[in-house]
């Protein structure tokens, strides 16, 4: 064999083992029930984010848990609209079973997604509302200001009623209708109960973590005399007691998520908190949803399914620790809490018209 | 004994015609990207319907049209970085113009020209400021986003008159193809005419092949690349408009990172970096293998965090086989002494 012929097979042999064999797909018409393997797809904004691999954990757990779920799960490693977009329309050929989707542009879906539903592949939305103009019924997601009003909440805690100065807002991603809902429910928290505090920004703080170090870094230094830095994305919690540690400087400082160098940082007093929108549970309960509708035959509910918000504190960060440790300790955690949300779907659904 | 043909002339004969194939431009990378097609649709025959096959060329019609237009500045030693934010830039305006009740196809036509001046605009910073083409479309790269997010608000640019016959044509499909997928190939087919019989196409390939040789024989290469950036902008605008009219709505992040994947696609489509030669429909060709890659790998289900890894192993797979199939020809070649 000359060089060259050794060299390629070389290179499709090792594509060859990484693609592996997948195994063919099936699809039904709804209001069937099926009992054999459902091939779904749990399509997400970005692979190397704390809050989208949370979701894809827990959409991972539901088809573990039924066992006969074969689940694409796919997403591309930087936030790419498009690229998504792409994959999406891949899923709905080889995942007809059921799609859930998450991602921050929902609004480039309308054609997919409504292509989708004319091949009668079922879809639900997570994290961000389905766009106007899709036949998707069913948005699996949180209310961002009640995120944000539990972090404001918390702050307060940690302010006298009479305090003055400053407090600064950061942004990871300006524009994201999610972020600015937090922001605006921290951001009325504060103004309603500690009046004499002055509300700085949002400023810009970047979203993948070294822009979002630097961002927080600039901010810090801009504002060197804050009370306090809040920021209502992931990175934030990572950057912020980061930038403490390496100053050596203290400040109040809060975010949102569960990101595990931010858990460590509420249990060494860095953080004083963290406003967890619970992603697992959004991607958990939206596939769990939609294998529900493919056994049972029954028809996807609709409307806005809200899983609720945990604030973690010292109180509760050892706990929360030790549930982030795995996807077994995951599951452990958070499978009683879906059953019992499942169980009553009417507590937990609320007209899409009402998400905020 | 049969007669051959006659010096200085070509056989007709289908079996001389199959032979002559591997001669076809961009034959090598067209090869590599059936190879990859069949391959992915052995394992899974869902990869061939037509439905998937042509989500995934309308996939690949926005980074090919900016390789088309990359392939032209690989071919003089250019480059441009700012494609994939003036692709952005452009979805975002023409949206605008949209909501602000201009007729969609106006501000389609207002969305290439847009694209256009955005060429030109690193063309006269290239030529005045006196920097080389790499270092302004890198700043421009980070204008023209930052142009696209505060037009916008930082915000998606949404209800569109998706009903217009702009969506509904250009977003939708002619005689069962996605229209934009037509587009490519009027595109491919006008791009290749300009590069191989056009006095500016032989302008390009000399610049690339040797400046000063060039400039000795009277070629103007700053006004070549003020053509060639202004004709790479245009495209970057025409796949703007094609990918709002399929997205139907504009998103200021959208096209983050096209830049590198149209060179990618230029380069794997045989425009060398070296400069002198180009093929337009091997950068389209290139644009689709990375659009057959990012689709086929669905079907395999591989674990998200292996993907990219997956991604690049088959790339190279594929490039691989294109580099053989290259190397043979060359050698072919050089035994015939062509």
């Amino acid at each position: 064999m000359t060089r060259p012929r050794v060299l390629l097979a070389a290179a499709m042999t090792g594509a060859l083992v990484l693609s592996g064999c997948g195994s063919g797909s099936g699809s039904g018409s709804a209001g069937t029930k099926k009992t054999g393997t459902l091939h779904m797809a749990f399509i997400y904004a970005s692979t190397t984010q704390n809050p989208f691999q949370e979701m894809a954990l827990g959409a991972k757990a539901a088809a573990g848990a039924d066992g006969k779920v074969t689940l694409n799960e796919a997403a591309p490693t930087g936030i790419d609209g498009p690229a998504t977009v792409q994959l999406f329309q891949a899923a709905t050929r080889n995942s007809p079973d059921g799609i859930a989707l998450q991602d921050l542009s929902p609004d480039l879906f309308v054609r997919p997604l409504n292509q989708a539903a004319d091949s009668g592949v079922p879809t639900v939305a997570v994290d961000a509302t389905p766009p106007p103009g899709t036949k998707t019924s069913l948005y699996v997601g949180n209310s961002n200001t009640e995120v944000g009003r539990a972090l404001g909440t918390e702050f307060v805690k940690h302010v006298p009623a009479s305090a003055k100065g400053e407090v600064v807002l950061g942004n990871d991603i300006p524009g994201l209708k999610l972020l600015e809902q937090r922001l605006a429910g921290v951001s009325a928290v504060i103004k309603a109960q500690r009046p004499n505090l002055k509300v700085l920004g949002p400023y810009n703080a970047g979203s993948e973590p070294t822009a979002n170090y630097n961002g927080w870094n600039a901010i810090v230094k801009a504002h060197p005399n804050a009370l306090a830095y809040l920021g209502v994305g992931s990175q934030d919690g990572v950057s912020l007691p980061l930038i403490q540690k390496q100053t050596g400087r203290k400040f109040l400082a809060g975010s949102c998520d569960v990101d595990p160098a931010a858990l460590r940082a509420v249990k060494d007093g860095s953080l004083f908190a963290l406003s967890s929108p619970e992603h697992w549970l959004k991607g958990y309960i939206a596939l769990q949803l939609l294998i529900d509708h493919q056994r049972t035959g029954k028809k996807l509910p609709a409307g806005w399914w809200n899983p609720g918000t945990l604030v973690v504190t010292k109180d509760n960060v050892d706990k929360i620790i030790a549930r982030q440790k795995d996807a077994a300790s995951r599951t452990a955690y958070f499978s009683p809490i879906a059953k019992a949300q499942l169980a009553h779907p009417a507590r937990y659904l609320k007209p899409l018209a009402q998400v905020d | 004994m049969t007669p051959g043909p006659e010096p200085g002339t070509r056989s007709r004969t289908p079996a001389a015609l199959f032979g002559r194939l591997p001669r076809i431009e961009a034959m090598s990378v067209l090869v590599a990207t059936l190879v990859l097609v069949a391959f992915v649709g052995v394992w899974h025959p869902d990869f061939f319907r037509a439905g998937q096959l042509f989500d995934t060329l309308q996939s690949a019609v926005y980074v090919s049209l900016l390789a088309c237009g990359m392939s032209f500045l690989l071919a003089m030693r250019e480059i441009d970085l700012s494609v994939g934010s003036g692709f952005g830039l452009t979805v975002i305006v023409t949206g605008v113009l949209m909501r602000q009740g201009v007729d969609p196809w106006l501000a389609a036509v207002g969305g290439i020209a847009l694209g256009a001046l955005l060429g030109l605009v690193n063309a006269v910073i290239v030529r005045f400021v006196g920097i080389p083409a790499i270092v302004a479309t890198l700043a421009t790269l980070s204008v023209y986003r930052g142009l696209a997010l505060a037009l916008s608000g930082g915000q998606q640019v949404t209800g569109l008159p998706v009903n217009s016959s702009f969506f509904v044509v250009l977003g939708g499909r002619t005689l069962g193809v996605p229209t934009s997928v037509w587009v490519l190939v009027i595109v491919v087919a006008v791009l290749t005419v300009v590069l191989r019989l056009t006095p500016f196409g032989y302008r390009v390939r000399s610049v690339g092949s040797n400046p000063d040789a060039a400039t000795f024989s009277g070629i103007s290469i700053p006004r070549v690349r003020l053509q060639a950036l202004v004709l790479t902008g245009l495209l970057a605008g025409v796949s703007g408009v094609l990918g709002l009219a399929f997205f139907t709505s504009g998103d200021p992040n959208i096209g983050n990172g096209f830049e590198l994947q149209a060179i990618a696609a230029a380069i794997i489509g045989g425009t060398p970096l070296r400069g002198g030669s180009a093929t337009v429909a091997g950068a389209c060709i290139g644009g689709i293998l990375l659009s057959v890659v990012a689709s086929g790998l669905q079907y395999f289900d591989i674990p998200a965090n292996w993907s990219s890894f997956a991604t690049g192993a088959v790339i190279l797979a594929a490039v691989a086989l294109d580099s053989v199939l290259r190397r043979r020809r060359r050698d072919r070649d050089a035994r015939l002494g062509l």
